[in-house]
C-alpha cells in the first residue's frame, strides 16, 4: 500500500555560535560574515553530532535523509553535500540519501557532479536522490559566478549530467557554458534510467514548468502556504495542459521545519528561540545579496515586488506559524496541519526534520522521537 | 540652445536609442551604469560646441536588450557599426565609468576612428592594491553615498526620472545591472586592456574625481601611464560622477581639451 506521505529528515548543519551582538555588528550571515567567528573545535563536535542526528532519523523510520549545498555562511556548513552523503551511505543501511541539491551553475565542471552522484549511487546500492538547485543569490557573490548566466548554466549542466548518466560514452557535449570532447563517466549510476531528480525552489514559473516537463518532484522551500498552493496548482495545470499527464502527490514536496511536543504551548515554547535563530540569524541577508542582477527574470522580480512578501528576517514567530512556513504543536495539531497537505493540497513528500538553528541536542532528540512515534504512523 | 532629437537606429537588429543635439564635429558619448537616457547640463554644454551623439547601450535605457549581447567584444563591434551607420569616419569619443571602459577598448582596437579621447572615471583596468569597488554588493541606499562626495548631487539624476512608477524604475535598474553583470561580474576589468592601450595614440584626456570611491585615482594614473599621449585632470570635491557632481568644471576641462 502506498503511504499517504513520505518523510525526509533535512539538515542544514548550521553553525549556531554567533555573538550576542550579532545584529549590531553584522548585516549578513552570508558572504561577508567573518570566518574568524568559526571555531573549528566546535565545528568538529557539531559535524559529528549532526551526522549522528541524520543516522538516528533513518533508524527511527524516516524514509530518507537530506543534505544540501551552501557556501560561506553560518546558515549551513555543507559546501560539499556529497562529502556528507558519502559518510551517510556507509552509516545508513536502508533509507534514501537525498542531496537537495548540488548547486549546478556554481560549478565550472558539472561533470564532477555527475561522477560523484554516480559513485554514491553505486556504493549505496541505488539509494541516492539527486536534487539540482541554482544556489541562493548570495552564492553567486561567494563563488564569483555570473548570476546573469545562472539559469542557462543550470539547464545546460542538467542536460549534460542526464546525458552523462544515460547515454553511452564516449560522446562530445557542446554547450554555451560547458564543453567536453569526451563524456564517458566511470562509474555509471546504478538506478535506471538514473537517480531520481528533485527540484527544490521557491515557486518561480520557470522552475515549476521545468519540473513538470521532466516529471521531477518539485520541492517548495520556506514559503507561505498560499504560495505553496499556487505552486502546486501551477504544476498540476502545466502537467495536464502542456504535457498531458496528471501530477501525483509524489511529485509535490514541501520543506517545512516541524516541531512537536506534549502540548501546543510546550511545542511553541521549545521551538521559538531556535526557529527564530534560523529565520532571524541564519537568513539575515540584505535583499540585494538575495537577488543579484540576472539571478531571477524581470517577470519574477516584478511579481516578487508586488507580492508584499516579507524578508525572512522580518517575520515574527506567530507569522511563521500562521502563514505556514513552519509547523509547531502537539501531535494532534501537527497531524491536522500535515493532513492539509495530504488531503487538500495532494502533496506527498515532507522534507522536515527536528533540528533548527541553535536547538540543543536533547531537544532535537525529544522532538525527533516524538515525531516518529506519534505523527509519522498516522500517515502510513 | 540646441534642440535634442531622439532616434532609434537599428544596428545588426539591435534597436539603439540615441539623443542627438548640436552642430560641429561629431562627439560620441558613452554613459555609465545608472546614467542611461539622460540629457544633463553636461551633455547640453558639449552640444553647444559639438554634434553630440548619446546612445543608450544595448540593455540600457530605451535600447533593446538582445539575449546574445553579453561581452565587451559585442559592445566594441556595436559602436563601430553605429559609426558606420551614421557615416562617421572619425569622432571625438567621451566615456564615463562603464562607458569609459568601453571607450578605452574601442580606442585600443580602432584608434583610426577616434580623433580625441576623453575617459572620465573609467573602469577597465586592474591596478594592484586598488581594486574597483564591487558595485553589485552595494545596497541601493549606500550606492549614492559611495558614488558621490555630496550625495545630494544625485538628485539631479532623480529629477530626470519618472518617480511616479518606482517599480518600473527598479525593474529598469535591474535590467541595466544585469547587462553590466554580463560584462563585469566575474572580473570588473579586462586583463588584456593594459597591454592593448599602447595602440590608443590619439590625444587623450583622463578626468577623475579626487575622491572617487568606486574607481580610485590610482586607475587614472594608470590610464595616463599606459596611453601614449594622455594628460590627467583631477577634480577636487568630487566622487565617481564628475559629469554631475562638478559638471561645469568637467565640461570646461573637456571643451578646452577638445578645442585645442
Amino acid at each position: 500500500m502506498t503511504k499517504k506521505m513520505e518523510f525526509y529528515y533535512f539538515h542544514l548543519m548550521p553553525y549556531p555560535y554567533l555573538p550576542p551582538d550579532f545584529h549590531k555588528q553584522y548585516d549578513s550571515t552570508w558572504i561577508t560574515l567573518p570566518n574568524s567567528l568559526y571555531d573549528p573545535e566546535k565545528g568538529h563536535k557539531l559535524y559529528n553530532r549532526y551526522i549522528d542526528e541524520l543516522v538516528k532519523a533513518a533508524e527511527l523510520g524516516w524514509d530518507g535523509v537530506c543534505v544540501n549545498e551552501h557556501h560561506q555562511t553560518a546558515y549551513g556548513t555543507m559546501p560539499s553535500p556529497n562529502i556528507i552523503a558519502a559518510m551517510l551511505v556507509h552509516r545508513i543501511q536502508k533509507a534514501k540519501i537525498a542531496i537537495v541539491g548540488n548547486a549546478l551553475p556554481l560549478h565550472d565542471d558539472p561533470l564532477r557532479v555527475a561522477e560523484e552522484i554516480a559513485m554514491l549511487d553505486v556504493i549505496s546500492g541505488g539509494r541516492i536522490i539527486s536534487g539540482f538547485v541554482r544556489g541562493t543569490g548570495m552564492e553567486y557573490f561567494s563563488y564569483n559566478i555570473n548570476p546573469a548566466h545562472s539559469r542557462d548554466r543550470f539547464y545546460e549542466a542538467h542536460d549534460l549530467i542526464i546525458q552523462a548518466w544515460t547515454k553511452a560514452g564516449p560522446f562530445a557535449f557542446e554547450g554555451q557554458h560547458y564543453n567536453y570532447r569526451y563524456v564517458n563517466i566511470w562509474p555509471r549510476p546504478l538506478q535506471k534510467p538514473h537517480p531520481p531528480i528533485w527540484l527544490p525552489g521557491t515557486g518561480s514559473l520557470e522552475t515549476i514548468e521545468f519540473a513538470a516537463k521532466h516529471r521531477y518532484p518539485f520541492m517548495m522551500v520556506f514559503s507561505p502556504q498560499t504560495y505553496q498552493r499556487k505552486a502546486y496548482a501551477l504544476y498540476r495545470q502545466i502537467a495536464e495542459e502542456k504535457f498531458g499527464y496528471q501530477a501525483q502527490p509524489n511529485q509535490l514536496a514541501f520543506a517545512i521545519p516541524t516541531f512537536v511536543a506534549e502540548t501546543d504551548e510546550i511545542a511553541r515554547k521549545e521551538a521559538e528561540p531556535h526557529v527564530m535563530w534560523l529565520f532571524h540569524k541564519g537568513l539575515h541577508v540584505p535583499q540585494h545579496f538575495n537577488f543579484p542582477p540576472g539571478y531571477v527574470t524581470e517577470k519574477s522580480l516584478a511579481s516578487l515586488l508586488g507580492s508584499g512578501i516579507k524578508p525572512f528576517h522580518k517575520l515574527t514567530f506567530q507569522e511563521l506559524i500562521d502563514q505556514g512556513y513552519i509547523i509547531v504543536g502537539s501531535p494532534a495539531t501537527v497531524i491536522e496541519k500535515l493532513s492539509i497537505y495530504t488531503e487538500e493540497m495532494k502533496a506527498g513528500i515532507l522534507i522536515g526534520g527536528a533540528h533548527a538553528g541553535d536547538m540543543p541536542e536533547d531537544l532535537v532528540n525529544k522532538n525527533m522521537e516524538m515525531f516518529a512515534k506519534e505523527v509519522m504512523p498516522h500517515f502510513h | 540652445m540646441s534642440n535634442v532629437i531622439e532616434e532609434f537606429i537599428s544596428i545588426s537588429n539591435v534597436e539603439t536609442h540615441l539623443k542627438i543635439a548640436g552642430q560641429g564635429s561629431p562627439l560620441l558619448y558613452l554613459h555609465g551604469l545608472g546614467l542611461s537616457n539622460l540629457w544633463l547640463p553636461f551633455h547640453q554644454a558639449l552640444a553647444e560646441h559639438y554634434k553630440v551623439y548619446a546612445p543608450d547601450h544595448p540593455g540600457f535605457g530605451l535600447s533593446s536588450n538582445p539575449d546574445w549581447f553579453d561581452s565587451m567584444e559585442d559592445f566594441i563591434i556595436h559602436y563601430v557599426e553605429l559609426l558606420d551607420v551614421l557615416n562617421l569616419s572619425s569622432i571625438n569619443l567621451v566615456g564615463h565609468s562603464l562607458g569609459g571602459w568601453i571607450a578605452a577598448e574601442i580606442a585600443s582596437f580602432f584608434p583610426d576612428r577616434i580623433n580625441k579621447l576623453v575617459l572620465i572615471a573609467a573602469g577597465g583596468l586592474r591596478v594592484a592594491g586598488s581594486p574597483i569597488t564591487d558595485i553589485f554588493a552595494l545596497s541601493p541606499e549606500l550606492l549614492p553615498m559611495v558614488c558621490f562626495e555630496d550625495p545630494n548631487k544625485a538628485m539631479v539624476i532623480a529629477s530626470q526620472r519618472d518617480m511616479s512608477n518606482i517599480q518600473k524604475l527598479i525593474l529598469q535598474d535591474y535590467r541595466e545591472r544585469t547587462m553590466a553583470a554580463k560584462l563585469a561580474w566575474k572580473l570588473g576589468y579586462n586583463p588584456k586592456l593594459a597591454r592593448r592601450l599602447r595602440r590608443a595614440c590619439m590625444p587623450t584626456l583622463i578626468v577623475w574625481g579626487k575622491n572617487d570611491k568606486i574607481v580610485s585615482t590610482a586607475h587614472a594614473q594608470q590610464y595616463c601611464n599606459l596611453i601614449p599621449n594622455a594628460k590627467l585632470a583631477i577634480i577636487d570635491e568630487c566622487g565617481h560622477v564628475p559629469i554631475v557632481e562638478q559638471s561645469e568644471q568637467t565640461t570646461n576641462l573637456i571643451l578646452e581639451f577638445l578645442n585645442q
